[in-house]
């Protein structure tokens, strides 16, 4: 589907000895499964926040709750894949604890947030993003950014295929229409 | 052809389009001008889109991860609540601080049962993370020699991932095996009978030794010698952790200096733990053993930053006159101490000193200094 689709969300699972032994507590063995997946963890962190701060943040914290949970790694599923729903869930449970709110606006603040430093970029389109929420950031990242085909959108975020086109569709819709205003 | 639909129009879009060819549909597109204008507006929305969020970080948030995952672990594996450098806490001025409580002994370094080894002092290497002086023996035990022995970096390191784990050497106490000998045990069975070498190394000894007597007996009967402890990266890379009995048993490291038994311990603690061991004896003044468990440490955390809210790097941070951490290129030090009050000063070449009294309960303590320029 795509000419270039991103190789580290397309690998298999984690090599079963270094996942045994990172479930051990190797930290050698966890950062050598962790560190070849930063770059794209880093921009779906960066695109669930719209915030270099908080994508900071969330990046690392993501990594310390992979190295926590690693046992909870369902066998065989690329760790991309599940780095990325940790990512997702945890941009959620902070933007639900935090309420509503648009880049630069100084209201609630993500749990050691700390200053914030918004993307750079088209300021209609940054605040029509802001305005969508976190699972559909998630998917016009994997879609858009990542250029990753409707079928591994869909075995990234475990949503049906059809509803990653459908979401897809409107929401392209609509940033067009918001950019356009 | 009727008009793309939106979903037809993002299928194209991402080259997923079913059901209609994509000639028929890029033919649809040059003839039909609102559906170019819709195509158009997606594409430079997507376009812009990527752009926008494929933005690098900082240069080293991708490096930095390993470290504060370690240290996340580390602080887990130990009991110890994760630290939050974000949530800074400023200490309460000092007529609010509660009364010091008793600190209790901490021992520099924890004392093997079994015959120990003494390592000889030697100069700090270039980018050592810290060092820390440690307290002198109060009487020589037998069966003691000296050693080096490595250490898995702590909380206190926050190096790129590449380097790590990197070991790093503390040069003091390790216990050794009950079954090994020291070099000299080594050395004899090497030679054979001890009446063939014992009395050329006697002589040896006499004539070696017969300078240095008069500086021992002023030693002796004068005030009790400090002994320097120092703790320094080490070369070796790869090994995580190298367990005391094992680096003890080298003859190479070993100097032949003799010093007292110290309480048993399973492995060499971390060097966060070490430094923040040292500062304990520093504050007593005595090298009593370790009353607190180790893993109920809390961790102190912080940052260093100028007036600018820059962060400062390298800035020596002191733990009642022994300096036991530096701070990072974010300006951020982390390190386990003991609970109790503490006089926390940090330096900065360029900057004025500050200091400031802390008082550490049993969870993480994080603070922040802001360093004004010196006039």
């Amino acid at each position: 589907m795509n000419p270039q689709p991103s190789d580290p969300w397309r690998e298999p699972g984690p090599d079963p000895g270094v996942l045994n032994a990172a479930q051990r507590g190797e930290l050698v063995a966890l950062f050598s499964m962790l560190r070849a997946h930063r770059l794209e963890l880093w921009r779906v962190c960066l695109a669930l926040t719209l915030d270099h701060r908080r994508a900071e943040r969330l990046f690392h914290e993501t990594l310390v709750r992979a190295a926590k949970n690693l046992r909870t790694l369902p066998p065989g599923s690329p760790i991309l894949h599940w780095l990325t729903r940790l990512a997702t869930h945890l941009a959620v449970a902070w933007t639900r604890q935090e309420g509503p709110r648009r880049p630069g606006e100084p209201t609630g603040d993500w749990p050691g947030g700390g200053a914030e430093s918004p993307l750079a970029g088209d300021p209609r389109l940054l605040a029509a993003l802001a305005d969508v929420s976190v699972p559909d950031r998630l998917l016009l990242a994997l879609a858009v950014v990542e250029r990753l085909g409707y079928g591994d959108v869909a075995r990234v975020t475990k949503i049906e295929t059809l509803e990653v086109v459908r979401r897809l569709t409107r929401l392209r819709a609509r940033l067009a229409g918001e950019a356009a205003a | 052809m009727k008009h793309l639909t939106s979903r037809k129009l993002c299928e194209f879009l991402d080259d997923a389009l079913e059901g209609v060819p994509d000639e028929e549909a890029a033919l649809h597109l040059r003839s039909c001008p609102m559906c170019r204008a819709r195509y158009e507006a997606w594409t430079s929305g997507d376009e812009a889109m990527r752009e926008m969020l494929s933005q690098p970080p900082e240069e080293d948030v991708l490096e930095q991860w390993s470290s504060w995952v370690e240290l996340a672990v580390t602080a887990e594996r130990k009991g110890l609540p994760v630290p939050e450098f974000a949530e800074l806490r400023l200490p309460l001025p000092p007529s609010l601080l509660p009364p010091a409580p008793e600190v209790p002994r901490v021992g520099v370094p924890p004392r093997p049962q079994g015959p120990v080894r003494f390592a000889t002092l030697e100069e700090p290497r270039r980018g050592a993370p810290a060092s820390y002086v440690g307290q002198a023996p109060a009487a020589p035990a037998p069966n003691t020699t000296g050693g080096i022995y490595e250490i898995a970096p702590y909380a206190a390191s926050r190096r790129a991932p590449t380097e790590l784990p990197r070991p790093v050497t503390v040069r003091g106490y390790a216990r050794l095996p009950d079954s090994s000998s020291g070099w000299l045990d080594r050395l004899a069975q090497g030679l054979g009978p001890t009446s063939v070498w014992a009395p050329i190394a006697i002589l040896f000894g006499v004539l070696v030794t017969a300078p240095i007597v008069p500086v021992i007996i002023h030693l002796t009967q004068g005030a009790r010698p400090a002994v320097h402890d120092d703790v320094s990266s080490s070369a070796g890379a790869g090994t995580t952790e190298r367990s005391a009995a094992t680096s003890a048993s080298e003859p190479s490291v070993a100097s032949g200096r003799v010093a007292p038994a110290v309480p048993a311990q399973p492995s060499p603690p971390p060097a966060a733990e070490a430094r923040a061991r040292a500062a304990s004896d520093a504050v007593q003044g005595e090298s009593a053993a370790a009353a607190l468990p180790q893993g109920t440490w809390p961790l102190l955390c912080g940052e260093v930053l100028d007036t600018h809210r820059a962060a400062i790097e390298g800035a020596r941070i002191t733990l009642a006159g022994v300096v036991v951490a530096r701070t990072d290129r974010r300006g951020r030090f982390s390190l386990a101490c003991p609970p109790g009050k503490r006089v926390l000063r940090v330096e900065a070449p360029g900057h004025a000193p500050a200091t400031r009294v802390i008082v550490l309960g049993s969870k993480t303590l994080e603070t922040r200094f802001l360093l004004e320029s010196a006039k």
